[in-house]
């Protein structure tokens, strides 16, 4: 795990005429990384690059000191990579054991012996052990993304890819998630897009934010808080200079934007600044 | 005889009690060992001074080998190398290639029953093109039981795609010589089909470096149903079936053109493996 695991230079991705990602440059490794955006931003187009699933239309891409253009070096990034993709879709006659183990084989384990106590490792960690030898169809949406999680972690890979790990899980089952990649975190570097800001605060060491493929924000979560620092305030109703506003739970308005004058100013949030970040400017809502 | 009396008649020697306490006995010995333990406190005490409950921490091997025996996927082949394996664990390409074989049977026999003089140019028209779907399903993520996440493993980079492919050319071709059966083109004239077959299906492996695969076959499928089709003739305005005997792929001419088709599109693979789809678009 080094500081500069994954280098991002001029990276460039269309599908078409529309952007996935454009003139991304970025150098980032070691703990855990967030990658926030709204959907359609690019998160998944640039995370699936870093899995070596996807290969830039422009730019240069290294990999844990590897080309992933060439096959040698696509081959040596995978062998030390962990990837959970937006959408695992898992074969649902598989059980949860068979189907991690498959990937372990895939993964070139090649001593049984070896591979089965890895399998019941992960298995564990994601909190499965005791329903492994259920179907995946018979498990629930949120089991099968802790199924697709444990296989990401198989192997304890150096560079672990995560795109939405949370989606689909409970409040519980997210709590178990952030001890299971605040572990990962401390043995790899940890990329992972999320829509939940709480867990960048309790587990990114540094958050980028993508809007419209580009990269617009790179830093710690509390300097993304810092972004809207004298730029959010509370009043009564929704002010016509906000770019964002919305109702808190305490029947106040919270406005984002330009503060008028005499505005009661309030210490912003993660959410605060990457709305900011990521509304465009002159279109409040 | 009491137990005392039948454990006194004799004790594992030194070097049983060895092998077992390091669990590389073989079973039989094993199972001896622990039937005459059962009995014998002198052996028992024995045993207890080579066994350190803390010098291992590794499993009991037995509850390891029941566990392993638990854990046993199912649908693995015992016999079979990690490679093959990984090969065969697609559900989808094994049902769509079964499938595929079946319905190519199937409409042969029913053109059979319905117009006889038929059933060969449907052969002909078909049996190239289901090792053909069979290739381009092979390089999809849908066809593997991990979905995209098995793109990012080192397996993906290659031998899966390629190897999913010539088991599903395999199968392709059992439905093929099935359909032969029912036909006028029999065994003896299966390069008639054959050699189209592989022809194609190498066509989409090697172009499948440039182009998505499905397209790649769907251009090559109509391609080919389209030299068919120019093959039946026309007699006082009545269509008339593929004459097999001038067929393209019966003349030495065209069978040595499907020949170096083949040995041209093995060598662009073997030349451009590193360039597969699931790097390029996936």
């Amino acid at each position: 795990m080094t500081a500069a695991d994954i280098v991002f230079t001029g990276v460039a991705k269309r599908f078409g005429s529309n952007i996935g990602v454009e003139g991304v440059t970025w150098t980032g490794g070691g703990g855990v990384v967030g990658l926030l955006g709204p959907n359609g931003s690019g998160k998944s187009t640039l995370l699936r690059m870093v899995a070596t699933v996807l290969a830039p239309d422009e730019g240069d891409i290294r990999l844990l000191g590897h080309d992933p253009s060439s096959g040698a070096g696509r081959l040596a990034i995978r062998r030390h990579l962990g990837y959970l993709p937006q959408r695992a879709v898992l074969y649902p006659g598989f059980s949860a054991f068979d189907l991690v183990d498959y990937v372990a084989v895939l993964k070139e384990m090649s001593d049984r012996r070896v591979r089965r106590d890895e399998v019941r490792r992960v298995l564990t960690a994601v909190g499965l052990v005791d329903v492994m030898h259920k179907r995946l169809r018979n498990l629930s949406d949120g089991m099968q993304r802790r199924v697709a999680l444990a296989a990401s972690l198989l192997g304890r890979p150096k560079l672990v890819v995560l795109d939405e790990p949370a989606a689909g899980l409970d409040p519980s089952q997210r709590l178990q998630l952030r001890e299971v990649l605040a572990v990962a975190g401390r043995e790899a570097t940890v990329v992972m897009s999320t829509h939940h800001t709480d867990d960048l605060t309790t587990l990114c060491r540094r958050v980028l934010v993508l809007d419209r493929g580009r990269l617009c924000f790179d830093g710690t979560p509390h300097a993304l808080a810092e972004v809207a620092r004298g730029r959010v305030w509370t009043d009564g109703e929704a002010h016509p200079s906000a770019v964002r506003s919305w109702v808190t739970g305490a029947e106040l308005v919270r406005n984002i934007g330009d503060p008028p004058s005499g505005a009661q100013l309030v210490d912003p949030t993660i959410d605060d600044g990457y709305l900011l970040l990521t509304t465009p400017i002159g279109v409040p809502t | 005889m009491n137990t005392d009396q039948w454990s006194l008649r004799w004790h594992l020697t030194a070097e049983q009690l060895t092998i077992y306490a390091r669990a590389s006995a073989d079973p039989l010995t094993r199972a001896s060992v622990e039937a005459h333990l059962v009995h014998c406190d002198t052996c028992r005490r024995s045993l207890a001074g080579l066994v350190r409950p803390d010098a291992d921490d590794s499993p009991d091997p037995v509850w390891a080998m029941i566990a392993d025996g638990i854990d046993e996927p199912r649908r693995r082949l015992a016999w079979a190398t990690d490679a093959v394996r990984v090969s065969l664990a697609s559900p989808a390409l094994t049902v769509v290639t079964a499938g595929l074989a079946a319905v190519l049977v199937l409409g042969v026999a029913v053109s059979q029953v319905l117009r006889p003089g038929w059933s060969a140019t449907v052969l002909l028209c078909l049996a190239p093109l289901v090792p053909v779907a069979a290739v381009s399903l092979a390089f999809r993520p849908g066809a593997d039981p991990a979905g995209s996440m098995a793109a990012a493993t080192p397996f993906a980079g290659g031998r899966l795609p390629f190897l999913r492919a010539l088991i599903a050319v395999s199968g392709a071709i059992a439905g093929g010589l099935g359909g032969s059966v029912l036909t006028s083109v029999g065994w003896r004239d299966t390069m008639l089909w054959l050699l189209p077959g592989l022809g194609l299906s190498a066509c989409v492996l090697a172009l499948g470096t440039w182009f998505e695969p499905s397209i790649v076959a769907g251009v090559l499928s109509a391609g080919w149903a389209g030299v068919v089709v120019a093959s039946t003739r026309r007699l006082g305005g009545k269509v008339m079936p593929v004459p097999l005997d001038h067929f393209v792929t019966n003349r030495p001419s065209g069978q040595i053109i499907c020949v170096v088709v083949i040995v041209v599109a093995a060598a662009l693979i073997l030349l451009r493996r590193d360039a597969l789809p699931n790097w390029r678009s996936a």
